[in-house]
């Protein structure tokens, strides 16, 4: 009733002429402008490569004691992806990252196989079927995804704290995966088999290990009713854990505002569990998420973003752990979630806000809050990126704040500051 | 802003506006619908097709940023609005990325992401230019036209034309604009120009179509200058080129198949 009223105003502005006059001078401007650069009409086909590079320099500080360290990191990422036939198409996608510091144990040259697989769909684009290492991922969340169920291990180099970001990184999972599409739907299967044991640190492995530890296997439906709603389901089983149920939901709200769910109950293993006993423990919880994303007619987007985790350790839990193996070795356990992309407790919160164009063109500002609601601890992120034609320079500040018995403030990096080039060809 | 009794006051005012349009234009002027829809026709070929957009931001007077889409639109069924799946050329950073409209669902898929996020409307991907400036709209049947007269405007080439003026309120929940004031022009019913305006009432924006040219059977705008309501000196040229009619499967246009397209 208020839209239509509204629009009904609008119109009557439109009878009557509001806001005309003063106009056309202007218009008389804006119709004489000529471009500088002609039609680039020419090469505007698909590009089967797309390659770009990176550079970052920054400084860490950290706890304990311990001095700041100089940090830098160099990548080259590529991915080529071509039509060798009609209704074919072979994909490969490589990243080569070189970082320092690296942690205890890493290498500081680790390349990624993201991406190897064939491809064919049918004409009419409703069949289609994939074999190879394919990036499968699922799940609106912005920092936690419940119905992403391939996310664990995937990311091989952890080169960002931003999580969208970061996605860029991850490895697919080698599998068969088969889709059919219908009108307003579509259903997926996707058949991963074991192929190793262990995932690998060695520079140069496909790291078969860390995607495909298990037998597992995904069946996805998707559903669209109605325009501004829309809702996928899962049923999941892993060979070692058993099954998982998911759903998860989006829907537009006004012009403005785009609300997100997520959820994935079933069986999986206790992340404490899993990072100290030899035989980890199997457990029946849930996984949640749900947020809001509302943008402003200036280009702020704001997404804020509640996370459930029913396999982390709860407040209580992790004083208790805390008491049982120490601060240190905690690090062992966020290693552990870090390597699941879960998060490391019961409840946490997020806020990710972005701003296109902040202060001048080309320059966006964009800033994320990640806070375990039990022990206040909090991680943040802030980057100011100007967008050259084919080079963004960005810099980056991060910091992990709380007490020193905290998920965030027990970590040994505090802060980290670095500038970053990155390259487009 | 218009407050309750100046709305009501307008309400009232707005059948004696239309009226006395009606009656001087009755006779001599067609159908404001089909006018609109024949315009609707020479902006937007009735087949599926592809076409270059290329959009060329100005700010002053000083051109800011250049960008290249490629467009893919059909009809989803007999008389029904358009889908529209837009995938990034340049610049090299976006290349690849592509965004869905399909009615009101509006997807923005990033192949380096692998992700599909819902975006809303206001959620502007391309600079300045919103999103709708890049996909093909049937304004015929997301709003009802009301013929407000005959004028001479100018048109995108600084001509004097003889126009209809029509006024579309917005008709369905799909409607991006709450309303628009646009010029026909009386000879071939070509659009010359548009002024979308907000819900407040507010221009958003003036559209000028301009530089036809004979494309997919039609002479066609291949240009949209595009000046912005609020700050005139936002400037964004659509350019459009490279039309090609496509046999372009309905399932491009679902969420689902993004992370499968490539286009051709």
């Amino acid at each position: 009733m208020r839209k239509t009223r509204a629009r009904a105003a609008a119109f009557v502005a439109a009878v009557l002429g509001a806001g005309h006059p003063g106009a056309m001078a202007s218009d008389d401007a804006a119709l004489s402008l000529v471009p500088q650069a002609a039609d680039s009409s020419a090469g505007s086909g698909p590009r089967a490569l797309r390659v770009f590079g990176e550079l970052a320099v920054g400084r860490l500080g950290q706890r304990y004691g311990l001095p700041s360290e100089d940090s830098r990191r160099a990548s080259l990422d590529l991915t080529w992806d071509a039509r060798f036939a009609p209704q074919w198409r072979a994909v490969l996608s490589n990243r080569l990252d070189d970082i320092h510091p690296t942690g205890p144990g890493g290498r500081s040259t680790l390349n990624s196989v993201r991406e190897a697989f064939v491809g064919w769909q049918s004409g009419d684009a409703r069949q289609g079927v994939d074999l190879g290492r394919v990036n499968v991922r699922f799940g609106p969340a912005y920092g936690f995804n419940p119905t992403d169920y391939f996310r664990e291990g995937s990311s091989r180099a952890v080169t960002t704290a931003d999580p969208l970001a970061l996605r860029e990184n991850r490895l697919g999972t080698v599998m068969l995966r088969a889709q059919r599409l219908w009108d307003g739907g579509a259903v997926s299967v996707a058949v991963a088999p074991k192929l190793k044991d262990e995932p690998s640190r060695e520079s140069f492995s496909l790291d078969l290990g860390a995607t495909n530890h298990a037998d597992r296997a995904l069946v996805s439906v998707s559903l669209q009713p109605g325009g501004t709603v829309s809702a996928q389901a899962f049923a999941y089983h892993d060979r070692g854990t058993g099954w998982q149920l998911g759903a998860n939901g989006t829907a537009l709200w006004g012009d403005a505002t785009v609300a997100f769910f997520e959820w994935s109950g079933g069986k999986d293993t206790e992340l404490f569990s899993a990072t100290f006993d030899a035989s980890p423990k199997v457990s029946t919880r849930h996984r949640a998420a749900a947020g809001l994303t509302y943008t402003t007619p200036s280009r702020l987007s704001i997404t804020g973003e509640l996370q459930y985790n029913g396999f982390a350790l709860d407040r209580q839990q992790w004083r208790q752990a805390v008491d049982q193996v120490g601060i240190e070795a905690m690090g062992a356990y966020l290693y552990e979630v870090q390597r699941r992309q879960d998060i490391a407790s019961r409840k946490a919160v997020m806020v990710y806000a972005s701003q296109k164009d902040a202060f001048v063109k080309n320059l966006d500002v964009t800033a994320l809050v990640r806070y375990n609601t039990g022990d206040r601890s909090r991680f943040v992120w802030a980057e100011a990126r100007y967008h050259f034609r084919k080079v963004d320079v960005a810099l980056q500040w991060q910091a992990n704040q709380g007490r020193a018995s905290s998920e965030y403030g027990g970590l040994v990096d505090r802060s980290l500051v670095q500038v970053l080039a990155a390259f487009y060809f | 802003m218009m407050n309750r009794s100046t709305f009501v006051r307008s309400l009232a005012v707005l059948p004696a506006c239309l009226s006395l349009g009606a009656s001087r234009h009755a006779l001599a002027n067609p159908d404001p619908q089909a006018l609109l829809a024949a315009s609707d026709a020479i902006r937007n070929p009735s087949q599926p097709f592809r076409v270059t957009v290329t959009l060329i931001e100005f700010e002053k007077g000083q051109q800011v940023d250049t960008s290249t889409l490629t467009s893919y639109a059909r009809t989803m069924e007999a008389g029904g609005q358009f889908a529209t799946l837009v995938r990034f050329v340049e610049p090299a950073r976006d290349a690849g990325k592509l965004m869905l409209k399909n009615g009101k669902d509006l997807w923005f898929y990033d192949p380096g992401t692998k992700s599909s996020v819902r975006i809303s409307p206001q959620q502007r991907l391309m600079g300045e230019a919103s999103n709708g400036d890049v996909i093909t709209v049937s304004f015929a049947r997301d709003y009802k036209a009301t013929h407000a007269g005959e004028e001479k405007t100018t048109d995108g080439e600084r001509k004097e034309r003889k126009a209809h003026k029509l006024l579309l309120a917005a008709a369905t929940d799909d409607a991006t604009y709450a309303a628009i004031e646009l010029w026909v022009d009386t000879e071939n019913r070509r659009p010359i120009k548009a002024r979308f305006l907000a819900d407040s009432g507010r221009l958003l924006k003036t559209a000028y179509y301009r530089r036809y040219q004979s494309q997919l059977g039609a002479e066609r705008p291949t240009e949209t200058v595009i000046i912005d309501g609020l700050n005139p000196q936002q400037v964004t040229l659509v350019r459009l080129s490279d039309f090609s009619a496509r046999n372009i499967p309905t399932a491009w246009f679902q969420r689902d198949h993004l992370p499968r397209f490539q286009g051709d």
